[in-house]
């Protein structure tokens, strides 16, 4: 330790980070396929649940259905099936850049903005178009 | 690499990462696959699931889905863990509880499925 | 547990706002200010000033801005300072949000206030003074120097051109850290994960055709941490005032590290 350097290292402050930092396409994407990666967790268990209930005889089914297909079901499954659209799509942009194709900055917002973009319509085409 | 190396959770970094991408290889037409079958399936009564698991391509798809689907979501979950719970002793408690939870909720989805392919 | 918000005593409180120079153009500067306690004393909060300055007065940019302010209102104002061209990279701060060198980031480029704090998540010896210590204990980790068994010669070691052209792109960053610090998986994990500047300068080496060490420069990245804690954000690459591509280099990383184990 130089003499510049005798402030214990507890007392000197943190800087500002995540409440300081701009956000910006790259990282709200990034955070957005974290989020929609835990959503579909749970919408993974909630398959299996459907699964599980159907399974049993009509009556757990039309239960289930009716508990689906209610407003607030409705309203998550929208919720899924856009977070569905968006992992993958964003899923299939880190696979390129696995490969690491598509990584300078310019493809790297062209890219975000076509994953946003397919998501707001294949989201819609589920929920209007059938 | 060996092939069946890919399927061990918990041996090598790298082996983690590339089974995150081979998983999301997997679930790339597997997941446009099912998502096209469910929107349907939802809204479809009892009767018509039995029928529709009744043809062997759908049982052998959906069921690949789903393995495939948990597999990458314990792999995922593990990942972001890692990232957060900085104790080893307790990220590897709770990392356990999830894997807990999602085995249970899988066994629950193929028992269900088992029974539905049977009638 | 990763720690999202910052402890209370690092939450800067409002500061002190200075008497602004007068003038047809002014701007106005919030500049983060904390200084370590005097002997015996208890810390105190860091806190944002104001400061007002008139631009018919000092140069183009921020690190100008700076340089005024602590030669003609406020002599202890601290921040780091060497070359103004952006070669030495010790003035990288965080500039409206983003990480930038002073020297280089033009005030007419910025709208409104201009808010000035040091590089995110680090511990702060004074102003805009970040701790580098950590840092460059991850960059000295990676051991950057060319690694060979073969005796150095009477002469240079030779590269073709194309070998040559493998480095640009990786040689021309001056470690400002500001890539690292705009990282928020390095923001979690900077005791354990080396961040886009020291991987950046891993693949530097890697890709250098003299060094015979690859082998285990990429095995020692093979662990829970050191690489993998890469998410592709691409923040770094959004920052990086030499305009370079850290993601893409530690993009390279990984695919030589996994085809590397597959081999093996
Ligand atoms: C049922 C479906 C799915 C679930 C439950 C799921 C869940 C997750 C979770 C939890 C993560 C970790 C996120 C993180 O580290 O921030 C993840 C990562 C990932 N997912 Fe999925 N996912 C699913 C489907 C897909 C599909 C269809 C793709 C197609 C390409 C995909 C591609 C990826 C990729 C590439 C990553 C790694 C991202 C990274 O390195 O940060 N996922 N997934
Ligand atoms: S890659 Fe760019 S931002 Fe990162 S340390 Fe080097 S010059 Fe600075
Ligand atoms: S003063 Fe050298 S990079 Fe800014």
């Amino acid at each position: 330790m130089t003499s510049s350097d005798n402030t214990p290292q507890a007392d000197r402050p943190l800087s500002p980070h995540l409440s300081a930092y701009r956000w910006q396409l790259t990282s709200l994407l990034s955070i957005a396929h974290r989020l929609s990666g835990v959503a579909l967790i749970i919408g993974l268990v909630a398959l299996s649940f459907w699964l599980f209930f159907l399974g049993q005889n009509a009556q757990a089914s039309a239960l289930v259905k009716i508990i689906f297909f209610s407003w607030f079901g409705k309203l998550v499954q929208i919720g899924f099936t856009a977070a569905f659209f968006y992992h993958l799509l964003n899923g299939v942009r880190h696979l390129l850049w696995d490969f690491n194709l598509g990584l300078e900055l310019p493809q790297v917002y062209r890219s975000g903005y076509i994953v946003i973009v397919l998501t707001l319509l294949l989201t819609l085409a589920v929920w209007v178009g059938t | 690499m060996k092939p069946l190396a890919l399927f061990a959770l918990h041996r090598g970094t790298t082996r983690h990462w590339a089974a995150q991408r081979v998983t999301a290889v997997l679930l790339t037409p597997l997941g446009v696959w099912f998502v096209a079958a469910s929107i349907n399936l939802f809204r479809s009564s009892r009767e018509e699931v039995v029928r529709w698991a009744d043809n062997p391509l759908s049982l052998v798809l959906f069921s690949t889905f789903f393995l495939v689907a948990y597999w990458h979501a314990a792999l995922g979950a593990t990942e972001i863990l890692t990232d957060y719970i900085h104790n080893p002793a307790r990220r590897s408690v709770v990392k356990n509880v999830i894997y807990f939870v999602l085995g249970l909720s899988l066994g629950f989805g193929l028992v269900g499925l088992f029974l539905l392919a049977r009638g | 547990m990763a720690e999202f918000r910052l402890p209370p005593m690092s939450r800067p409180e409002k500061g002190k706002e200075w008497a602004a120079e007068s003038g047809s153009n002014t701007r106005t500067l919030t500049v983060y200010r904390w200084s370590p306690p005097e002997d015996g004393a208890t810390a105190a909060r860091p806190r944002l000033d104001k400061f007002t300055v008139d631009l018919s007065k000092i140069g183009t940019m921020v690190l100008d801005a700076l340089i005024h302010i602590k030669n003609t209102m406020d002599p202890s104002l601290t921040f780091r300072r060497s070359c103004r061209e952006g070669v030495c990279g010790s003035c990288a701060m965080n500039i409206n949000g983003t990480n930038k060198l002073a020297c280089t980031q033009a005030l007419s480029e910025l709208k409104g206030e201009i808010r000035v704090l040091p590089l995110p998540h680090m511990r702060v010896v004074k102003d805009l003074v970040p701790d580098l210590q950590n840092a460059y204990k991850q960059y000295n980790e990676v051991r950057p120097w060319l690694r060979s068994e073969k005796p150095a010669g009477e002469r240079e070691r030779l590269q073709s051109p194309e070998e040559r052209e493998k480095l640009d792109g990786l040689w021309e960053c001056i470690l400002c850290f500001s890539c690292s610090t705009s990282c928020p998986s390095y923001w979690w994990n900077d005791d354990k994960y080396l961040g886009p500047a020291t991987l950046l300068q891993t693949a530097r080496w890697v890709e250098d055709s003299r060094d015979d060490d690859t082998e285990a420069r990429l095995a020692a990245l093979d662990d829970d941490f050191k690489l993998y804690r890469c998410h592709t954000i691409m923040n770094c690459t959004r920052t990086c005032p030499k305009g370079l591509n850290p993601a893409k280099a530690i993009a390279g990383l990984k695919s030589r590290l996994a085809e590397q184990n597959r081999r093996s």
